[in-house]
């Protein structure tokens, strides 16, 4: 490809999710603006490697955007049904002279994005529908890319969104920043959705690339937002959590993508800075009274940043948290994780027993994750047969290719 | 009467994750005490701040460091009490929620709205 066009990709990738959002603002219609997002892209491709790329990418693209969409709405006739008041909503509206026009643009930007997540997550619309219509317009990913991540149909993931998109004109779901009162009441759907945006970015489900910084950039800046707007126990957690994460993100893969596990991770690659942010935050979540999953998630991520080494890990810690964790809420990978931890503090026998009673009720034998684990303690065990069998059982079950090498070199090491 | 409650870390030194049982502790303590109206806010000071500056007649806005030197305030929290007595309890059994260490209080000589109305 060109060079021109492999940048015109790189910006589509950084820039498509603000130039949405802001498009939805100024036209009022999500489908509109999706329209008007990808007929700003064809202009850039026919533009830009004649003209160049423009200094500011994002208000070329919302201008172009903007003025396709009230194109074709004069020549469809549908001005009157469509022309929304809120296309006058520009940069001469915004009173005070003290604040440069640039920060200015900055500012709306950002909080388009998290209008976005709001509008997505509307309490109006259920779950499921949340989610993918939150991929789809805030991270951008194609119908087929959560389809993939959520291993259903193109189909239901079409119907997902098609019902979301149906439920926001038919309820007239405002595309706003909730007032503080009801910020509160709807941040939980927010912050999970957040959290399932930056999982997906940060382990992608399927596919060749195990990190997609897009995703996991993005849940970062929006969990911040989040902060910003409410100081809520929860929001504090969740960002304290994905920043512990993300201080390891270095040290997760090889140069050709291949996954280094805990144990060999070059810990002196873990971001300082974003550990001694995460941990802080954890404090305030916790003298905020209430402690809740992510708090709790981001507890177990801190102790494992602040060790030296797997065998100088507080792992007792780690299972206290586990243990909290699993009061709050019962849940079979909860409990897996914690089967993990048992097995580095009291020995691979406890955490073994653990998963056994789990893989008895059925509930995670779906899962690849259960049966590497397996794998991993019955080879500390000595127990060479039954471990193979551990990883075939993962190696069936793995989606996600750098996922898949993993496992198959821990298995040919074995059986050498 | 309000006192501030804080403590400090040192930049670069790690900070030891609370226990689990710590945490649990802290975490009620915390929201009785925010139930009960003691609590005014909690939170953490930020390593940078923003600075406003009027230099004759014109604005500027910059970012600079909060504090000067390696100390950082990771929390705080502000508490309306009767007593300096009741301040001083209530700071022991947070600091039994949080483990060994220093809790510093201060009281805070503040002006509000009600004062205003004497």
């Amino acid at each position: 490809m060109e060079p021109i066009k492999t940048e015109i990709g790189k910006i589509y990738k950084s820039e498509s999710g603000r130039v949405l959002a802001s498009l939805i603002r100024i036209l009022g219609d999500l489908d509109l603006a999706e329209e008007a997002l990808q007929d700003a892209f064809y202009k850039a491709l026919e533009k830009w490697p004649k003209e160049g790329i423009p200094k500011n990418p994002y208000s070329w693209l919302v201008s172009a955007g903007k003025f396709k969409a009230i194109d074709s709405i004069r020549r469809l006739g549908r001005g009157k049904e469509l022309f929304p008041e809120k296309l006058s909503l520009e940069k001469e509206d915004l009173d005070g002279d003290f604040i440069d026009p640039q920060d200015w643009e900055n500012i709306l930007i950002e909080d388009d994005q998290l209008r976005l997540i709001f509008y997505c997550c509307h309490p109006l619309i259920p779950l499921d529908s949340r989610i993918a219509l939150s991929l789809k317009e805030v991270c951008g990913m194609s119908t087929d890319e959560i389809a993939q991540a959520y291993l259903v149909s193109f189909e239901t993931i079409k119907k997902r969104i098609s019902r979301a998109k149906a439920l926001i004109k038919e309820k007239k779901i405002p595309y706003e920043i909730p007032s503080k009162a009801e910020v509160t009441r709807r941040t939980d759907a927010v912050l999970h959705v957040i959290y399932l945006i930056y999982n997906e970015g940060y382990s992608a489900s399927s596919g060749e690339v195990h990190i997609r910084r897009e995703l996991t950039e993005e849940a970062i800046f929006l969990s911040r937002k989040l902060v910003e707007l409410s100081s809520s126990p929860e929001s504090l957690g969740l960002l304290a959590l994905l920043l512990l994460q993300e201080s390891r993100r270095e040290s997760r893969v090889t140069k050709n993508g291949d996954l280094i596990p805990l144990e060999n991770q070059d810990r002196s690659l873990w971001d300082k800075k974003l550990i001694r942010e995460g941990v802080q935050l954890i404090q305030h979540a916790v003298m905020s009274g209430r402690l809740g999953p992510y708090t709790l998630q981001a507890a177990i991520a801190s102790v494992h940043t602040l060790a030296d080494s797997v065998q100088n890990t507080q792992w007792n810690l780690i299972i206290g948290y586990y243990d909290m964790l699993l009061t709050i809420n019962t849940s079979p990978v909860v409990e897996l994780n914690r089967a993990i931890a048992v097995g580095m503090h009291e020995g691979p026998e406890a955490g073994l027993a653990i998963i056994q009673r789990l893989l008895k009720n059925k509930e995670l034998d779906s899962y690849h994750i259960i049966y590497s684990a397996q794998a991993e303690l019955l080879k500390r065990l000595g127990r060479k047969k039954e471990a193979i069998k551990a990883y075939k059982q993962a190696l069936e079950l793995v989606h996600q290719e750098p996922e898949e090498r993993y496992l198959k070199k821990q298995l040919s090491k074995i059986l050498n | 009467m309000q006192f501030f409650i804080y403590f400090t870390m040192t930049e670069g030194a790690p900070m030891a994750p609370p226990s689990p049982e710590g945490m649990a502790k802290m975490g009620k303590f915390m929201e009785e005490s925010f139930n009960s109206g003691r609590i005014v806010a909690t939170g953490r000071l930020p390593r940078e701040v923003t600075n406003v500056q009027l230099d004759q007649g014109k604005f500027s806005v910059s970012d600079g460091p909060f504090i000067e030197g390696k100390e950082l305030i990771p929390g705080f929290t502000v508490i309306s009490v009767d007593s300096k007595q009741e301040a001083v309890e209530w700071v022991k059994e947070l600091r039994e929620c949080m483990g060994d260490g220093i809790l510093k209080m201060a009281q805070l000589s503040a002006t509000s709205k009600e004062d205003l109305k004497g």
